[in-house]
C-alpha cells in the first residue's frame, strides 16, 4: 500500500443515503480503530462488543452492513450471523483469527457473505465493504427452469413444483444469475469474484468455491454428481440449463 | 579396517571361549589321568616284580629246579615276562622272554646292587622294565611288563576328551548365537526405529512386553524419550503458531489505526506525515513478517494439509501473476509461453502456488526493478516456470543458500538496508517442493536472476 | 583374529604333542632307591636263616633223549656243585619241563648215591644197589649219565677228571662201556659216542 491512497471523505453515500455499519467486535483496541476509519470514511457506524448487544443495535438501527467477529464472548460470531441473516438480507462480512476452512465454510453456512482474516489490510475491508454495498442494483435475466425448479431473477425467487419456495441467499442467487447469464459457458472463480462480489484483486477463491458448494446442496438433486453447477477443470465453473 | 559385527563378535568369543576352556579342561583331565594311570600301573607292576623276586629267591634256595616252572608259571599269570640271571650269565627266563630286552644298562646297575625300573619302546611297543637284585642268592631278576593295554586306554581317554571339547565348542557356538540374538537383535530393532524417526514417522515406538528386563528398560526408556521428543517438537512448532497468532489483534489494531492517522493526515504538522509515512511502511514489513512466520510455521507443523487440485499450468500462472501484482501493488510483468508447451496440467495448493508467483515477484521487486517476464517452458517432462528479471543476479556461491531461512545474501547488504522478511524464498521452496517440484536460481536471459520452478506434468487423464 | 588363529594353532600343537608320546620313555633306567624295595630282596641273607649269599649255577645234567641219545639238559645248583648233589638231582629224574621235552633217565628213581667225590682226579661214586634189572644199552646209557654229568661237575671244580669209578657198598663194579666192554675205571672220553651229535 502507497501513502495517500486513503482521503478523507465526509460522506459515504450509495445513491444520496448515508451508508450504516454494524461492527460487532469484542476487541476493545481493534473496535474502536474500525469505527475510527470507517467514520472517516462517511460511515455511521453502530458499533458494539458482544452479540447481543449488534443484534438489539441492528434491530433498532437497521444497518446496511455488517462486520461481525467469529471469537465473542457469550453469543459466538455465527450464532450472530444467524440471527442477523434471519431478519435481513443485508451484506455481513466475517473476520477472524484463525484461517481454517472449516471456519470459512462454517461462516458462510451461517449466513455471511465474505471471510476476513486478522491482520488484514485495513483498506481491503474498507474495499470489500464498499462492493458488498455497491452491488444492489442487479443484472436483469429473464427467468430460466433448473430441472424441476423454476428460478426468475427479477423476483428473486426459485419457486419449486409444489409452489413452496427455495430460500437462497443474494450473493448465492448473484452467482446462479451470473452464470446462467453466461449461456453455459464456463466463469472463471476471478472472474465471479469480480462479478458478483465485486472484488477486482483480493478475493480468496474459496470464497467461490464454498458458495458453489452449497448452492449444490440446494438445487442440485444430487450434490455429490452436479449436473447444472458443473465444474470446468482447469477454468472454474458453469451452469448448464 | 571397518566396523565388526557384534553378532560375529559375540559368536566368536562363545565358541572360541567354549573351546579353549573345554580344551583346557580336557588337557588337564587327559594329563591328570594319565600320569595318574601311568604311575599306578608301575606301581603295580613294582610290587609285582618284588613279588616274583621273592619267589625267585625261595624257589631257588628251595628247590632251584623249579625256577623254570615258577618263571612260566608267573608267565602265564600275570603275562609278565621274568628273566635270571647270575653272575653275568643267564640262568633261566620265562617262554616268551627275550634276553635282548634287557638292556645292558640296567644290567649293569641291577648288578652292581641297584634295583631300576624304566619305561621304554622295544620295537614300537611301549614296556616297563624292572630289574631287581637279589644279593642273598647272588642273582639278578629282569621283569618286562606290557604296557599296551595302559596305551589302549590312554588313546581312548584322548579321544572322548577331544570329542567332548569338539561337542562343547558347538554347544558354546550355540549359545553364542543365542546370547546374540537375544542381545543384538532389539539393538538392531532400536536402530531401525531410530532411523525411521528420523525420517519422519514420528510415531515409531518399539514393541514392548519383552522378556528380558534389560531389553525391557531399553525399549521402554526409548519409547519414552521419542515421545517426550516428539512432544518438545509439536511444543516448538505450536509456539511459533502461537506467538504469531497472539500478534494478530494487536496488528490489526495497528494496522487500522495507520489508517486512520492517514485519513486525518492533514492535521499532522510534516514532521508527523513524514513519522506517519514511516510508520505506515514498517507497519506493512512487519505484517508481511508476521504472515510469513505464521505461514512458515504453519507448514512446519504440518498444521494446513495441502489441497492438491489438476489446473491448467497456464491459466494458473496468468491468474497468479494477475493476482500478486494487483494486491501487492507491483508491476505486472507479461507472461511469455514458449511454442510447442501446449496446455499442460499441473497438480498445485492454488493458494500456495499463488503464494510461490508472489514471494518469487516480490523478491524480483525488491533486489531488482521487478520481475522483467514469467517464462513458461517445457524442460523434459516436467513444465518450467521462470520468473526472470534484469537485476544484479545471485552470485553463484549463493544458489544454494538464498532459498535457506533469513538468509542475507550481498545483495541485501549492498542494499544498505534489509528488505523483506528474509522467509519469501525459503517458502517459496518448502511449497515448490509439497508440490513435488524444485526451484533453483540461476541466470536470466535479461542479464539478472532467474527463479525456476519445476513441476511434474499430470497426464490429461489422470483425475 | 590374528592373535586368535595364533592361539588356536598352539592349542592344537599341543594336543597333538600330547597325544603322541602317550606314556613316557625313558632313556636310561632310573635307580629305584633301597629303602623302596621291600621284603628285604636287597639283604645279604635270606630272611629267615644264616645263608647268605648263596650262588646258584647252571649245572648240566645229562638225560636220555627222544632219540635214545644222552643229552646235557641244566639244572640250577648251589654254586660251588657238589658232586654227591648233583648226582642225587640226577637221579630224582627229568623234571616237569625236562619231561615235556621228551627227555627221560635211565637210572632207576630208587636209586640211592651213597656218597660221591673227586680224589686226584678220579670220581668216586658209591651207589646203594647196582644197576642191574636192565638191558646193556640201558645200563650203558645210565653209566653214561653218571660219568658225563661227574665229568662236567668236575669242569665246574676246576678238576680234570680222568676217570670215574663207580661202587656199590663200598666194592668197585665193573661197569660196561660203549663198544661191549667192561671196565673198573670209566674215562668219560668213552663215552662221547653217546651223546646225541
Amino acid at each position: 500500500m502507497q501513502p495517500g491512497d486513503i482521503t478523507k471523505v465526509d460522506e459515504e453515500s450509495e445513491g444520496g443515503r448515508v451508508s450504516r455499519i454494524l461492527i460487532v467486535e469484542d476487541d476493545d483496541h481493534i473496535r474502536t480503530a474500525l469505527r475510527l476509519m470507517f467514520e472517516g470514511e462517511g460511515f455511521l457506524v453502530d458499533d458494539a462488543p458482544t452479540g447481543e448487544i449488534g443484534i438489539a443495535m441492528f434491530n433498532r438501527m437497521a444497518s446496511d452492513v455488517a462486520i461481525v467477529d467469529i471469537m465473542l464472548p457469550g453469543m459466538s460470531g455465527f450464532e450472530t450471523c444467524l440471527a442477523l441473516r434471519s431478519s435481513s438480507d443485508l451484506p455481513i462480512v466475517i473476520v477472524s483469527a484463525r484461517d481454517e476452512t472449516a471456519d470459512v465454510v462454517l461462516g458462510l453456512e451461517s449466513g455471511a457473505d465474505d471471510y476476513v482474516t486478522k491482520p488484514f489490510v485495513p483498506e481491503e475491508l474498507l474495499a470489500r465493504v464498499r462492493a458488498h454495498l455497491r452491488r444492489r442494483p442487479e443484472k436483469s435475466t429473464g427467468a430460466f427452469q433448473l430441472g424441476s425448479l423454476h428460478v426468475i431473477p427479477d423476483e428473486g425467487v426459485v419457486r419449486q413444483v409444489d409452489g413452496s419456495e427455495l430460500h437462497l441467499t443474494s450473493t448465492e442467487f448473484r452467482l446462479l444469475t451470473d452464470l446462467a447469464s453466461n449461456n453455459g459457458k464456463p466463469l472463471t472463480r476471478e472472474d465471479l469474484l469480480e462479478r458478483v462480489w465485486g472484488y477486482d484483486y483480493f478475493g480468496d477463491s474459496r470464497l467461490v468455491d464454498v458458495h458453489i458448494r452449497r448452492l449444490r446442496m440446494k438445487i442440485e438433486p444430487d450434490a455429490a454428481s452436479p449436473i447444472f453447477l458443473v465444474t470446468v477443470r482447469g477454468t472454474g465453473y458453469k451452469l448448464v440449463i | 579396517m571397518g566396523r565388526r559385527s557384534l553378532r560375529l563378535r559375540l559368536l566368536v568369543t562363545f565358541g572360541l571361549g567354549a573351546f579353549i576352556l573345554s580344551a583346557l579342561f580336557a588337557s588337564l583331565t587327559y594329563f591328570g589321568v594319565k600320569h595318574l594311570l601311568i604311575s599306578n600301573q608301575q606301581q603295580t607292576d613294582l610290587k609285582q616284580s618284588y613279588v616274583n623276586a621273592a619267589l625267585v629267591r625261595s624257589t631257588l634256595y628251595s628247590s632251584p629246579t623249579e625256577l623254570s616252572d615258577l618263571l612260566k608259571s608267573i608267565q602265564k599269570g600275570t603275562d609278565a615276562n621274568v628273566l635270571v640271571q647270575t653272575h653275568g650269565q643267564w640262568l633261566a627266563r620265562s617262554n616268551k622272554a627275550s634276553t635282548v630286552d634287557v638292556k645292558q644298562t640296567t644290567i649293569t646297575i641291577v648288578a652292581a646292587g641297584h634295583a631300576t625300573e624304566q619305561t621304554l619302546d622295544a620295537n614300537g611297543r611301549i614296556v616297563f622294565v624292572v630289574g631287581v637284585p637279589i644279593p642273598a642268592v647272588e642273582t639278578q631278576v629282569f621283569e618286562i611288563f606290557k604296557l599296551d593295554s595302559l596305551e589302549h586306554s590312554l588313546r581312548l581317554l584322548g579321544l572322548v576328551l577331544l570329542l567332548g571339547a569338539i561337542f562343547t565348542s558347538i554347544v558354546g557356538i550355540g549359545g553364542g548365537i543365542w546370547v546374540s540374538r537375544r542381545t543384538v537383535r532389539p539393538l538392531e530393532e532400536v536402530s531401525y526405529a531410530a532411523a525411521l524417526i528420523a525420517e519422519g514417522a514420528l510415531t515409531t515406538r518399539l514393541q514392548v512386553n519383552r522378556a528380558d528386563r534389560e531389553v525391557q528398560q531399553l525399549t521402554e526408556s526409548f519409547n519414552q524419550m521419542v515421545s517426550q521428543l516428539v512432544q518438545r517438537l509439536e511444543r516448538d512448532a505450536r509456539f511459533a503458531s502461537d506467538v504469531s497468532h497472539e500478534l494478530r489483534s494487536p496488528l490489526t489494531t495497528l494496522a487500522t489505526t495507520a489508517t486512520v492517522l492517514q485519513q486525518h493526515r492533514e492535521d499532522l504538522s510534516p514532521a508527523g506525515q513524514e513519522s506517519l509515512d514511516l510508520l505506515v511502511a514498517d507497519l506493512a514489513i512487519f505484517q508481511s513478517l508476521v504472515e510469513d512466520l505464521l505461514e512458515m510455521s504453519r507448514s512446519d507443523a504440518g498444521a494446513v494439509p495441502l489441497v492438491m487440485e489438476t489446473l491448467s499450468a497456464i491459466e494458473l500462472v496468468h491468474q497468479s501473476v494477475r493476482s500478486a501484482s494487483r494486491r501487492h501493488g507491483l508491476a505486472e510483468p507479461p507472461v511469455e509461453v514458449a511454442e510447442g508447451v501446449g496446455d499442460p496440467l499441473v497438480l498445485v495448493d492454488r493458494r500456495r502456488f499463488e503464494r510461490v508467483i508472489t514471494n518469487l515477484m516480490d523478491n524480483a521487486h525488491h533486489y531488482a526493478e521487478g520481475a522483467v517476464a514469467v517464462r513458461i517452458n517445457l524442460q523434459g517432462n516436467q513444465l518450467a516456470v521462470n520468473v526472470d528479471d534484469a537485476g544484479a543476479g545471485v552470485p553463484g556461491d549463493e544458489h544454494e543458500q538464498v532459498f535457506e531461512r533469513f538468509f542475507r545474501g550481498r545483495a541485501a547488504h549492498d542494499r544498505g538496508m534489509a528488505r523483506g522478511t528474509g522467509l519469501g524464498l525459503a517458502l517459496v521452496r518448502d511449497h515448490v517442493r509439497a508440490f513435488g517440484g524444485t526451484i533453483t536460481v540461476n541466470e536470466s536471459p535479461d542479464g539478472g536472476a532467474r527463479f525456476q520452478i519445476l513441476l511434474p506434468i499430470v497426464q490429461s487423464e489422470h483425475a | 583374529m590374528r592373535r586368535v588363529r595364533t592361539l588356536f594353532g598352539l592349542i592344537l600343537g599341543a594336543l597333538a604333542l600330547a597325544g603322541c608320546t602317550l606314556v613316557p620313555t625313558a632313556s636310561s633306567p632310573q635307580i629305584i632307591g633301597k629303602n623302596h624295595v621291600p621284603l628285604g630282596l636287597l639283604g645279604p641273607t635270606i630272611p629267615g636263616t644264616n645263608h647268605g649269599r648263596v650262588r646258584f649255577i647252571s649245572q648240566p645234567v645229562f638225560l636220555v633223549d627222544t632219540t635214545g641219545h644222552l643229552s646235557a639238559s641244566s639244572r640250577i645248583v648251589p654254586a660251588p656243585p657238589v658232586l654227591e648233589s648233583v648226582l642225587r638231582q640226577l637221579v630224582i629224574g627229568p623234571t616237569k619241563f625236562e619231561s615235556l621235552g621228551g627227555y627221560t633217565s635211565e637210572l632207576p628213581k630208587n636209586l640211592i648215591v651213597l656218597s660221591a667225590n673227586f680224589r686226584s682226579g678220579i670220581g668216586y661214586i658209591d651207589l646203594a644197589t647196582t644197576l642191574s634189572n636192565m638191558s646193556r644199552n640201558q645200563e650203558v646209557l645210565a653209566v653214561g649219565q653218571l660219568v658225563l654229568t661227574s665229568r662236567d661237575v668236575g669242569i665246574t671244580l676246576g678238576i680234570h677228571v680222568k676217570s670215574i669209578e663207580i661202587n656199590v657198598a663200598g666194592e668197585a663194579q665193573d661197569s660196561p662201556i660203549p663198544g661191549g666192554h667192561h671196565a673198573v675205571l670209566l674215562t668219560p672220553a668213552d663215552f662221547q659216542s653217546l651223546l646225541n651229535a
